[in-house]
């Protein structure tokens, strides 16, 4: 990339850079008010804000001349577990949403003080994170306000996902669902909905891990409500049918949001989390007959295909600003898509070991291992 | 439409400066400072606003008189009720106004400020007003709303705002009021209490803008500017375009017709054309002029720009064309001069491109300019005019042939368009952002959206007109003009 190019989202990182160091002493603190949160939250967002015309109109230069990707369903990128060496691999350039106005909501309708805590220390593990990229892979990568770039017509976006939501739940019980209340009418409790399912849909519809193929939809609930933060609070009071559909739509929902989203700003979602991927998986054959999405799903799935193969240890082996160099010199992603082409693997129907060692040749080049 | 402005005849006519001067101006240009309610003040009085549009009007008008009751008892220092003030007071004293408000009014009515006013910068204010449940984007739009409340100067919102910045100066018994002016005090006493609608309101409103202007001290333009610029960096323009239709009447005919008319002119004087200047400039002149109309039409340029440039060229075509006739009996070599005047003009821009070097990518082509200006008498024989044709411009020609009328209202003002003025690049480049937080100020219509009102309804009738002179010089056939249409 010239460096005379995009210098106003090179310049906003810089200044963004500059905010969140202002607040080092806020996040050393061993308490932090949730309303001290907050103000931090409209300094970034009155900062972005104030750049959106301008990060808009580069972005939309940006994504046209190169290959982009965007972090999706993780709040933060983890440079504490190299997961940056990952996020680099594939593509030219390198997209973050910023990941304390991801969480926003959480923070602004909390009120008891049970959960501000694990806010605030989530909010810690954030800042660290953000302040280490800022400070040592400012040119790898580019923390940006997508959500907010993304939210164009965000009512019919809104409609889209409910209405698709709505699609997926009839799919699944094989009967017509028009709305909650009615999903609400049909079910009590969670074992009258396990019922309603068929075997292989059951075992899919997980929420946590993979672990969650073994255990009932009870157990898959209770393990989420403890990992899941604000769930108890967002589903007080509900009812067990209506607990199932906030847990669910809340993963269909953040999938078909993650497609909208990408496809309105340009880019390819790089999804890492194995549950996000799980539904991605369920729910692309819904769009891959559209070549553009078809497209970006395809390099989705190398992607994190690549994610689960590759072991750490071969990537960070290396010095990170030495293993972008390299990388800059070599497409792996376009080998790989090109060498699938060419076995005739047709990637939404398996071949995931094959492509393993599609990745796996391609990285040994690469890197020169022998 | 009845409009409370002057009239072009009383403005005054200075014509050594060429200048026409509005009565306002003439009379009062020294004295005159421009003092602006939205831009210089509404800002600092936008809190109040803020109390009043959660309470409505009687409600709030009573709760800010606590608030301004308890401060000018509690805090004496303050002069004025302007947040700019407030919030550079100290902190003890700012402590003390917040609370007094605080314990007034519920806390999130002056939350929206705190998108402007950032914990950062102003923590005592946020610690007060800013309440973490309303997100940034909702704190803008509340904002904005009452922006666009209070924007109108003269609107009873805004006189509201107004009532209370010298409400307060009455408070701190800073006003006084001579006996002469009975009524203001009357103004000041009964606007609280009284609805807009109650008929004495139409005297009190002006009286008690004219009193906050002349009470309101100095501007804080750091304030203003700040304020102004953090908003509106914030929020998004939201364009109007206005969209003429396409004016989408079938012309072809037209001007199958009048091609037929002018070849039918040309091939029965075919004699005339080999000689005949006064011929051949009457015919350039109307196939010029056709051809421009024809362009605007084929091309769709009728709501475009380029329009305005063509409809501009067929109206000094026509009364150039009026002219050349009325002065040919005293000048019979009026039609010669008017070719050589254009020559001229190609000349001389021949002869100074012959000494730079051309951009050969350039639309003007020495070669075939070099054949034009020597295609009647060798270039050595040619002067150059640098006036206007028989040193008049085209207003004065165009008051010479009865066509003054066309010239002030269409000529004029396509010639804004032509010459790229600001009234011209506003009506057809720059579109009106109507978000209140930008001031109105305008966009470029990148994308090419804005419709000017469509220009081929008048080049038809200048064209007809055109035509109509035409018969009076040279024989048309009936059946000819029959088929154009024209009477």
């Amino acid at each position: 990339m010239n460096s005379s190019e995009f210098t106003c989202i090179r310049k906003a990182q810089k200044e963004y850079q500059d905010i969140i160091r202002n607040y080092e002493e806020l996040f050393q603190r061993s308490e932090i008010p949730l309303n001290e949160i907050g103000f931090f939250l409209d300094e970034i967002q009155c900062f972005w804000l104030k750049r959106i015309d301008i990060i808009t109109f580069e972005l939309d230069e940006l994504v046209e001349r190169q290959d982009c990707f965007l972090l999706c369903g993780a709040v933060y990128l983890n440079v504490s577990d190299c997961e940056h060496y990952y996020f680099k691999s594939m593509g030219k350039c390198h997209l973050l949403f910023d990941p304390f106005i991801k969480l926003e909501e959480v923070v602004r309708i909390s009120e008891s003080k049970a959960d501000s805590s694990s806010i605030v220390n989530y909010y810690k593990k954030i800042y660290y994170d953000t302040v280490k990229i800022l400070n040592d892979y400012q040119n790898y990568f580019y923390i940006l306000p997508l959500r907010e770039l993304s939210m164009e017509n965000r009512d019919s976006q809104l409609d889209l996902l409910n209405k698709f939501f709505l699609k997926f739940l009839s799919g699944i019980f094989k009967m017509d669902i028009a709305s909650k209340k009615e999903f609400d009418k049909n079910f009590n409790t969670f074992e009258e909905i396990e019922k309603a399912l068929d075997p292989y849909t059951r075992k899919h519809l997980i929420f946590t891990d993979v672990d969650d193929s073994k255990i009932s939809l009870r157990e898959k609930i209770d393990r989420y409500s403890k990992v899941q933060m604000d769930f108890l609070e967002i589903t007080k009071g509900c009812s067990e049918s209506q607990i199932f559909y906030v847990a669910t739509y809340s993963w269909v929902s953040q999938v078909v949001d993650i497609l909208l989203r990408c496809v309105y700003l340009g880019v390819n979602p790089y999804i890492r989390f194995e549950v996000t991927f799980h539904y991605f998986a369920l729910i692309m054959h819904t769009f891959i007959g559209d070549e553009y999405l078809r497209n970006i799903i395809e390099k989705s799935i190398i992607f994190y295909i690549f994610r689960k193969s590759v072991s750490v240890e071969r990537l960070n082996k290396i010095e990170f600003s030495e293993y972008c160099s390299i990388l800059k010199h070599k497409d792996i992603l376009k080998d790989v898509q090109e060498k699938i082409k060419k076995q005739k693997i047709n990637i939404f129907k398996g071949g995931v070991k094959r492509i393993a060692n599609i990745i796996n040749d391609e990285l040994v080049q690469c890197l020169g291992e022998s | 439409m009845d409009k409370n402005v002057s009239k072009l005849s009383h403005h005054k006519l200075h014509k050594k400066k060429g200048l026409i001067a509005t009565p306002f101006n003439d009379g009062l240009r020294d004295q005159l400072s421009f003092s602006s309610w939205t831009q210089e003040r509404m800002p600092d009085y936008l809190w109040l606003g803020l109390i009043l549009m959660y309470y409505g009007r009687n409600e709030g008008l009573k709760r800010v008189a606590k608030i301004f009751s308890k401060i000018t008892e509690d805090v004496k220092k303050i002069d004025f009720p302007r947040l700019s003030i407030i919030l550079s007071a100290n902190e003890e004293d700012k402590r003390s106004i917040f609370k007094i408000i605080s314990e007034n009014i519920d806390k999130h009515i002056l939350s929206p400020l705190t998108v402007i006013y950032l914990p950062s910068d102003y923590p005592i204010f946020n610690e007060y007003f800013n309440v973490l449940q309303i997100s940034v984007e909702t704190r803008i739009n509340q904002l904005s709303e009452a922006i666009k409340l209070y924007y109108f100067h003269q609107s009873h919102e805004a006189t509201d705002l107004r009532f209370l910045a010298i409400y307060y100066q009455s408070l701190l018994r800073k006003m006084h009021f001579a006996k002469s002016t009975k009524e203001s005090a009357e103004a000041l006493e009964k606007y609280p209490n009284i609805e807009h609608s109650d008929e004495n309101m139409r005297r009190y409103r002006p009286m008690i803008r004219c009193m906050e202007i002349v009470t309101f001290g100095d501007v804080n333009n750091t304030f203003n500017n700040h304020f102004w610029r953090k908003i509106g960096m914030m929020t998004s323009c939201n364009p109007v375009v206005i969209k003429f239709d396409e004016n989408k009447d079938n012309y072809d005919n037209y001007f199958h017709c009048y091609r037929k008319i002018i070849k039918y002119l040309f091939s029965a004087n075919k004699g005339k054309s080999f000689s005949d200047d006064k011929f051949s400039v009457i015919i350039g002149l109307i196939n010029y002029a056709l051809k421009i109309f024809y362009e605007i039409n084929q091309n769709k340029l009728g709501n475009s720009i380029l329009g305005r440039h063509g409809i501009r060229t067929i109206i000094e075509i026509f009364i150039m064309l009026k002219y050349l006739i009325k002065h040919e009996k005293e000048r019979p070599n009026i039609w010669e001069e008017f070719k050589m005047y254009g020559i001229g003009k190609y000349k001389l821009v021949l002869l100074k491109a012959r000494e730079k070097n051309i951009d050969e990518s350039t639309h003007f082509i020495p070669p075939i300019v070099d054949v034009l200006v020597n295609e009647i008498k060798w270039e050595e024989f040619i002067d150059v005019d640098l006036k206007y044709f028989d040193d008049q411009n085209i207003r004065k020609k165009s008051e010479d042939v009865g066509e003054k009328e066309l010239y002030d209202i269409c000529y004029d003002y396509d010639s804004s368009f032509a010459h790229g003025l600001w009234g011209a690049i506003r009506e057809s480049s720059m579109l009106h952002c109507d978000n209140p937080t930008h001031q109105y100020h305008s966009v470029p219509d990148t994308e090419n959206n804005q419709r000017l009102p469509d220009v081929k309804s008048d080049c038809l009738k200048i064209m007809n007109k055109i035509f109509l002179f035409l018969t009076q010089i040279y024989e048309v056939p009936k059946n000819l003009k029959d088929e154009l249409g024209v009477e």
